[in-house]
């Protein structure tokens, strides 16, 4: 167990380094200069120059890369070109409130996604499992910030004691913090547990048909049991590998749900910087979020390891 | 009384390419501490008769069309779920092929035994626990303090199938079921795993219904043998007297095709013998005798009309128009 830890440990170290490398590159090839974009159409060649110069733009790609990667290392992600202040202090600031997003939508979507994904599955060819198809596709093929926007429109318009102009932390005050993210997090979550509920309903089916369900039939045991212990435990782990990978579409959908629902994330952070062009705050928060979701894989990975006897004891 | 008394089972399965008549008006009886083997080829429905019993097939697209099962002077067709599972486990256990794949993975060796005892014997979790380490050295498994706490992918296969015949034979039931019990085994392993059965079965007077490929296990082990061809029984009879004088062309087949210690077919100078030709599927309509097409002695009569059993004497009885 600890060397499969210490092996993923491992790769995730790798993967990130090939992120930098992809991070910084990518995002020294979005169109456009920030010099320029700052300075305006009127400015003159040698005020850009002097300006690229001060913020060491005139370096070789592959020196600026090497300057990054070497700060990076002693934790300092550069500072903001726009902000003037750092960019992990501009990240860690923000990072709570994404974190809450995702946290919120992921847990929302596991408690619509279980008990109609058993259901389904349980009960699968009857009526409800036939109804849920349609459904599913719909939930599937509509955008998250899609989602978002009808729900803005009908909160604010029927709802309008829930509608939050003003974000306010999670500490500072729980209730308005709750009615500005629970509805983004329900738009998340909406798509979300329509992957899952797919993949609860597919994978249950498969562990419903394998032969110790049948043994578990055979000593007498009740399909509460049957199910709730010994084909639940096998499905959950299936899940949970869905989670880790579903992640990505999360962070990138929280992205523009932050956007929709003007709640000061990450995500946000991220787009303005990309507007801007403040490099190195787009290679921060892409790298810090790419980050994150290494870290969740290997959470999820570690998770899997402790839940599956055959990799935890081999 | 009879303990187990099957009369006229018919199984279907509804499938997209139309309705597999499985088992078609199976009949069958077994006494109190009566071994019967059930022999046939691959597909003929040998686990579908058996596991309809505790009704284990998967409904649906499964269907038990016909029939009445007999137990202690009950319909097991007509219990209700709940006294159906009082009866899986207890009085009724099955043993199945794939000990790779008939224990869960996720859960311990232990966990998974005494599961039975909690749910039959209502016992508490120390004492389910102290009877699974009895069972556990019942079934001849070293350091069971030990082996208690282990997956099951920790043990070979023939450990995990002494685990199955421990869950299986933990409340001492009436009635095994073993469903090939020794056929995913190696040799060796598989003439102990048959010894431990039957040395157990015969503690607590348990009766058990063997199904094999291996007509050598049969004639070793059962009193009684049911020969099965396309969801019927063809044959059946004592162990003695269908392997002196079997009547039917398949079961003779089966017979000659037995591999015999010291005969020359063992050397190749003569080889197996071998029935030709494959088991129908079972979703054709068949008027006559569905051994027929394969049959070398089949006759006008044998395509156009299915044959009625026939008993030749008390305990032995044939569907086959040679003898009718
Ligand atoms: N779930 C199912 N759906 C459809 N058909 C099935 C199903 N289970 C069994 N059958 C059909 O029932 C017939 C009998 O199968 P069964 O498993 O009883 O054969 P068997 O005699 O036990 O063979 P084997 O020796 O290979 O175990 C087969 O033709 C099979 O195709
Ligand atoms: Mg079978």
């Amino acid at each position: 167990m600890y060397t499969f830890i210490v092996r993923r440990l491992l790769l995730a170290v790798f993967v990130l380094f090939c992120l930098s490398i992809i991070v910084f590159f990518a995002v020294h090839m979005i169109p456009g200069d920030m010099v320029q974009v700052m300075l305006g159409p009127a400015a003159t060649k040698e005020a850009i120059a002097a300006l690229r110069k001060s913020f060491g733009l005139n370096q070789p790609l592959y020196v600026q890369y090497f300057l990054w990667i070497l700060n990076l290392l002693q934790g300092n992600l550069g500072e903001s070109l726009r902000m003037g202040a750092p960019v992990l202090d501009a990240i860690i600031s923000r990072f709570p409130v994404t974190l809450e997003l995702i946290l919120l939508a992921m847990g929302l979507a596991l408690l619509i996604a279980f008990p109609i994904g058993i259901i389904c599955a349980v009960k699968h060819n009857s009526w409800f499992d036939h109804l849920l198809r349609p459904v599913s596709v719909i939930g599937l093929s509509v955008p998250d910030f899609w989602w978002a926007v009808i729900l803005i429109i009908v909160i604010s318009t029927y709802f309008p004691q829930f509608y939050i102009v003003e974000y306010m932390g999670f500490f500072d005050n729980f209730a308005v913090n709750l009615k500005a993210i629970l509805p983004a997090a329900i738009a998340l979550g909406i798509t979300m547990s329509a992957v899952i509920i797919r993949f609860v309903r597919s994978s249950l089916i498969e562990v419903l048909q394998t032969d110790y369900i049948t043994t578990a039939r055979a000593k007498g045991l009740s399909e509460t049991v049957t199910i709730g212990k010994h084909a639940l435990r096998n499905t959950s782990t299936d899940v949970l590998t869905i989670i880790g990978l579903q992640m990505g579409a999360l962070i990138s959908g929280a992205v523009l749900v932050e956007v929709v629902f003007g709640l000061p994330g990450v995500g946000r952070l991220a787009l303005d910087a990309v507007r801007q062009r403040d490099y190195p705050m787009v290679q921060g928060t892409v790298l810090f979020m790419a980050s994150f979701f290494i870290f969740i894989n290997l959470l999820v990975d570690i998770l899997y390891g402790i839940l599956d006897p055959r990799i935890r004891i081999s | 009384m009879p303990l187990l008394d099957v009369k006229n089972l018919s199984v279907n399965f509804n499938t997209l390419e139309g309705t597999v008549r499985a088992v078609q008006g199976v009949s069958f009886s077994l006494k109190k501490r009566e071994i019967i083997g059930i022999v046939g080829e691959s597909g003929c429905g040998k686990s579908v008769t058996v596991r309809s019993i505790l009704r284990l097939i998967p409904m649906p697209p499964g269907e038990i069309s016909e029939g009445r099962i007999m137990f202690n002077g009950e319909n097991l067709l007509a219990l209700d779920q709940k006294r159906l599972r009082g009866i899986r486990g207890s009085n009724i256990s099955m043993i199945f092929q794939e000990p790779m794949t008939s224990l869960n993975p996720v859960f311990t060796i232990g966990n998974q035994i005494s599961e039975t005892f909690k749910v039959h014997q209502k016992m508490n979790k120390q004492r389910a626990r102290k009877a699974t380490i009895n069972i556990l050295e019942k079934v001849s498994i070293p350091s069971p303090e030990k082996r208690f706490e282990e997956y099951p992918h920790q043990l070979s296969g023939g450990m995990r199938q002494r685990v199955m015949i421990a869950i299986a034979l933990a409340c001492q039931p009436k009635l095994l079921i073993a469903d090939e019990p020794t056929t995913a085994l190696d040799m060796t392993v598989q003439a102990q795993i048959l010894d431990l059965m039957l040395q157990l079965s015969d503690q607590f007077d348990t009766s058990i219904l063997l199904i094999t490929h291996d007509l050598g296990i049969v004639a070793q082990t059962a009193s009684k043998v049911i020969v099965m061809y396309a969801g019927k029984i063809i044959e059946t009879g004592s162990v003695s007297s269908i392997f002196k004088h079997p009547f039917h062309p398949y079961t003779i087949g089966l017979i000659k095709s037995l591999p015999r210690m010291g005969l020359r077919s063992q050397y190749g100078k003569k080889p197996l013998h071998e029935i030709p030709g494959i088991v129908p599927s079972m979703n054709e309509n068949i008027s006559g005798c569905w051994f027929a097409p394969r049959c070398d002695q089949s006759m006008d009569i044998c395509r156009k009309v299915a044959p009625l059993q026939k008993y030749i004497d008390s305990d032995h009885s044939v569907s086959c128009w040679l003898f009718n």
